[in-house]
């Protein structure tokens, strides 16, 4: 770090130097009293180097609320979501998946989570005004193979699912181009993947989303009950670091997740699965909450009164997908049906 | 460690003081310790005046010898021991806070040590018509529980303003603020500028490891020689003054079970001479009571280890039973 | 002018320089002068004048000091503070049973920490404190603007909007029922745009842009003084992470607290501070507590924490200065969170008139039954709010 560009006193910038301090960081981790003594000044002038150091880190990156509301711009505004390619399902979601931030959506296995994030996979490469971000995605698999016959399926049948979408439009996006596929089945290679690879692809421009399928196979093979800090700390490293990916290049993370049955009624509730009636809770518990802006939960639905409107000549059965917690959204849910063409949402 | 200056005492002139510098004598330490003889060949002054000025000098800077008896007659005299407005902490603290000393009490958050703070205050301020000061550095002194408290105690509205009026908050928020309101406490002490009709009679630091918290850990040890200024400020303050000097200090864990131990290290720890350990009966989040224990951690006149049950809940910190 | 030269702000170096020389008391320096300090003690002689300079300034600054620092005194009398702390007034959460726990909503000059696991609403109530701190006095708000330090990314405008959207109407409900002219008066200028214009939103990444956010704090507040709410939401994300060395940890918490306090107290205003809940491995069992370690729990004054049982949110006061512990349940409906209860209303309006409490009851009643209508928001819990009123 020059310290000489710094507006400060040439007799601080001396005593920086002096005493070896490299970085504002090391300055702000250390205590007013100790850089006294490093740097051999007084308290008024540790005052004003702590200022303007701080000056320095924060520029000027305040914005009132009402900036932030009226923010058009597609590239800063929080009104910019990336969609998931169904009007009923955005509506749930209030125009989709936010941008900064890591949305979970965990559930039992063929429930469709797979589904949701490989339609999302394709939805993130459509133009800004049909709920895009005009650029690939990346699908990390921890555990299975990467299902690309169901992904073909899907980019065959995508002028069938976005109607709303100009075939013209759809006919120039090279879908299958754009979607990056990592293999990551232990901790240092999914490690790796998220701090070198991942990130080197987010710089270039070439992806706006990032999948993880799943997180918790990750820590199910290596962990046993005993290695609970650990594994803490893992999870807080990986979600710190995939937070801060986020927030650099505004890409929505997606984590899939499994579910656990709820060993006791009070692990469900701190999960924040408010219903009793839902017996399962995501894995990975509490430390991993704590690291979501939003989570999302699909379960199967133990067939029920088919809802009117729905033609039965299609197999897929009716599943829910609900809003755990998000800051944004109140609880809510809705059905939604798994079919050749992707996910769609029903009223 | 005084510098030598003209006027000390008699016979030690300026021109005196500049040939012992030169010889690199500058305090009076260095001039009692060093060998009269050599320097009065060396300085050549005259040894006889030398032997006069250290005689002084010595009468002046040391310290006076006082018997076993006497002393005992002069802490009888100048000891007070205050209230707690708890009779079971009272008890516990053998009959209530002793001034000259430095009383601590230690424990969790939420563990009640604001609120005995504040009941302190209270019960001396209305109680004993005394002033109190009371240092905060947590922003937790909250006026109306201490009104709450009072009025609990008194009927007279009259006499509750005044009770409050002659409690003195002072918010101080970094070690430096606090030793310079101490500072200014000593020298409003010595100066007398107190009026002889209500003096001072106790100070209430809430809390101690809030301002020095902020200074401790990393490979400096700044933070550890301020918090022995501090230590020695206090000290010296309860004892020139005859104050009770109340600290609050946080309770750290080696581990998540293991039980709790003072923060601030083994060096604070011979600051105190009392230490009380508060903490709730039953730590739930869920179900949350106002009972809580009070046990002596350390103390020069009651048995270690001893216990008191306090109820914080009430209108003022009331005893329930005793163990 | 007795005082120990070691207590001084003085570098470290200079006043060990000073207490081997012999000097004791700020008496001697003084006596000494700058040219006599810089030969006894061997540092030039604009060192010495700068010492002089500080030494001057803390033995006769006491009085300048205090107003110089924003003009808080930080000395007086527990009836001074008293009649302060009555007159100052609360930011009303909108919920009866948590501003009763409270002992009528978030104080001014302390700091609240929030606990809870995620999704029990703690963002939710930071943003609705961010709207409501900006409720005119006629209302029995502070009339204040607020600071959001967001360092998880989690605040949402369009919400904002929501709540903001949700308490104008609830104030022009209560001008219609009223007719006073100050609180119509009042509401020209109480818009959604003038609320979202007045909440300062700043976005840290890691915990050295939050403590650098923190040091620039009071410059900012001195700049924008009708601030009455700083929220830093959440305190715990920034620094659960890239930590080997907890002392280290322990250190910048608790100063970055003693800066916040010191913010609360100089700028009157409310710090709400949000914190995660952490498993801690007991002997028997394990329990959820706030994260950031025991030393943490010293830094707020006060500390709610939210959890959940079966499926209803309970608020616990675990820690106040002047509230006993309790329990309470709360809601989030969809217009306002934390319940759109009438009860809440028992703060604004101090009306002794029943007649026209009566016909606001008329009116806002009509409009809950809109809400309940909308959200399924039991009638139980209307009743329960007409006849707490």
């Amino acid at each position: 770090m020059d310290w000489d560009q710094f507006d400060l006193n040439p007799k601080v910038i001396a005593a920086l130097k002096k005493a070896d301090i490299k970085s504002i960081k090391e300055i702000l981790n250390l205590s007013g009293a100790d850089l006294q003594r490093l740097m051999k000044l007084s308290s008024a002038d540790i005052q004003c180097l702590l200022k303007t150091v701080s000056h320095m880190l924060r520029r000027s990156s305040m914005l009132t609320a009402l900036q932030l509301y009226q923010d058009k711009d597609h590239r800063t505004s929080q009104h910019q979501k990336l969609s998931l390619g169904c009007s009923v399902l955005d509506n749930l979601l209030k125009g989709g998946i936010p941008l900064v931030g890591i949305t979970e959506v965990a559930g039992e296995s063929s429930a469709g989570k797979t589904q949701i994030s490989l339609q999302l996979c394709l939805c993130v490469q459509y133009p800004y005004q049909y709920g895009g971000l005009e650029s690939g995605a990346v699908y990390i698999c921890t555990e299975d193979v990467f299902p690309s016959k169901r992904l073909q399926q899907l980019i065959d049948q995508q002028h069938k699912l976005r109607a709303d979408v100009p075939a013209e439009v759809i006919q120039k996006i090279k879908f299958g181009n754009s979607i990056f596929v990592e293999h990551a089945a232990d901790l240092d290679t999914f490690h790796n993947c998220i701090t070198k690879r991942i990130s080197l692809l987010l710089t270039r421009g070439m992806v706006r989303l990032v999948v993880i399928d799943s997180i918790a196979a990750l820590f199910r093979c290596e962990f046993g009950a005993s290695d609970s800090v650990t594994k803490a700390r893992y999870l807080q490293t990986f979600g710190a670091q995939l937070h801060s990916l986020s927030t650099r290049f505004r890409t929505p993370i997606m984590c899939i997740n499994q579910v656990t049955d709820a060993v006791s009624e009070s692990e469900a509730t701190q999960c924040g699965s408010s219903v009793v009636a839902y017996s399962v809770s995501p894995a990975l518990g509490i430390t991993w909450a704590n690291q979501l802006l939003m989570r999302l939960m699909v379960s199967r639905t133990p067939q029920p009164e088919r809802p009117p409107g729905v033609v039965s000549h299609h197999t897929g059965s009716v599943r829910t997908l609900r809003v755990v917690f998000a800051p944004h959204l109140p609880p809510s849910s809705c059905y939604y049906t798994v079919k050749m063409e992707g996910v769609k949402g029903i009223k | 460690m005084v510098v030598l200056r003209a006027g000390l005492c008699p016979g030690l002139t300026e021109e005196m003081i500049q040939l012992l510098r030169a010889n690199s004598i500058q305090t009076v330490v260095d001039f009692v310790a060093s060998d009269l003889e050599y320097i009065a060949q060396k300085c050549s002054l005259s040894y006889k005046a030398l032997v006069a000025v250290r005689r002084v000098l010595l009468a002046q800077f040391s310290a006076f010898p006082t018997n076993g008896a006497d002393l005992y007659e002069e802490l009888k005299s100048s000891t007070a021991i205050l209230p707690t407005g708890s009779p079971s902490l009272d008890q516990l603290l053998d009959s209530g806070l002793y001034t000259g000393e430095v009383t601590e009490l230690m424990g969790a958050p939420g563990s009640g040590k604001t609120q005995v703070c504040l009941g302190i205050a209270a019960s001396v301020s209305l109680g004993l018509k005394q002033h109190v000061l009371f240092l905060d550095s947590t922003g937790g002194f909250t006026a109306s529980r201490l009104y709450q408290m009072l009025r609990a105690q008194a009927e007279e509205e009259e006499e509750q303003l005044e009770a409050l009026q002659r409690i003195q908050v002072v918010r101080v928020f970094d070690i430096y603020e606090m030793l310079s309101a101490l500072q200014e406490l000593r020298e409003r002490l010595s100066q007398q500028v107190v009026s002889s009709m209500d003096p001072l009679k106790i100070v209430v630091i809430d809390s101690v490891s809030a301002v020095i918290y902020p200074l401790l850990g990393g490979k400096q040890s700044e933070g550890l020689a301020i918090m022995m200024q501090l230590a020695r400020e206090l000290k010296t303050l309860a004892r020139e003054f005859s104050l009770a000097v109340v600290v609050t200090n946080q309770v750290t864990r080696d581990s998540s079970s293991a039980p709790p131990k003072p923060a601030l290290g083994r060096s604070w720890s011979f600051v105190p001479s009392t230490r009380v350990l508060l903490e709730s009966k039953e730590v739930t989040l869920q179900k949350a009571t106002t009972q809580r224990i009070a046990s002596l951690a350390k103390s020069p006149r009651q048995p270690v280890g001893i216990q008191a049950e306090l109820d914080i809940g009430s209108a003022d910190v009331t005893p329930t039973e005793r163990l | 002018m007795q005082r120990d030269v070691g207590s001084l702000p003085l570098a470290p170096a200079v006043r060990a320089r000073l207490v081997s020389a012999g000097f004791q008391s700020v008496q001697e320096l003084l006596e000494t002068g700058p040219c006599g300090l810089s030969k006894e003690i061997g540092i030039s002689k604009e060192e010495a004048l700068e010492v002089l300079q500080v030494v001057r300034q803390e033995c006769h600054g006491d009085a300048t000091r205090t107003t110089a620092r924003s003009g808080a005194s930080r000395k007086c009398t527990a009836l001074e503070l008293l009649e302060e702390e009555q007159a100052q007034g609360f930011i009303i959460t909108f919920c009866s049973a948590l501003d009763n726990i409270l002992g009528g909503g978030v104080q001014l000059t302390k700091i609240t920490e929030v606990c809870g696991a995620p999704g029990v609403g703690k963002t939710q109530l930071c943003m609705q404190l961010a709207v409501d701190v900006q409720i005119p006095e006629c209302f029995g708000g502070v009339a204040g603007e607020a600071v959001f330090i967001d360092t998880e990314g989690s605040f949402i405008v369009d919400r904002v909007v929501d709540i903001a959207a949700a308490c104008v109407q609830h104030c022009h409900l209560i001008a219609e029922a009223h007719q006073e002219e100050d609180q119509l008066k009042a509401l020209e200028t109480f818009s959604v745009e003038s609320i979202l214009s007045h909440i300062y939103c700043f976005r840290c990444r890691d915990y050295i842009e939050l403590l650098a956010q923190v040091y620039l704090l009071p410059d900012f507040l001195s700049e924008h003084s009708k601030v009455r709410l700083v929220v830093v939401d959440g305190i715990a994300f920034p620094f659960r992470h890239e930590f080997e060395d907890l002392s280290l940890r322990t250190r910048l918490l608790n100063g970055l607290a003693q800066q916040l306090i010191i913010v609360a107290n100089d700028h009157k205003s409310a710090v709400i501070l949000t914190n995660q809940m952490t498993t801690r491995i007991g002997q028997s069992q394990s329990t959820l507590v706030p994260a950031l370690g025991e030393s943490w729990g010293h830094a707020a004054t006060v500390r709610l924490i939210f959890h959940w049982d079966n499926s209803q949110r309970l608020a616990t006061l675990y820690k106040s200065p002047s509230q006993k512990e309790s329990t309470v349940p709360y809601h989030i409906t969809v217009s306002i969170p934390f319940g759109l209860e009438i009860a809440s209303c028992k703060g604004i309006f101090r009306h002794t008139d029943k007649s026209v409490n009566y016909v606001f009851l008329v009116l806002l009643f009509s409009s809950l039954m809109n809400i309940t209508g909308n959200t399924g928001m039991s009638p139980d819990l209307l009743i329960f709010c007409t006849f707490s009123l």
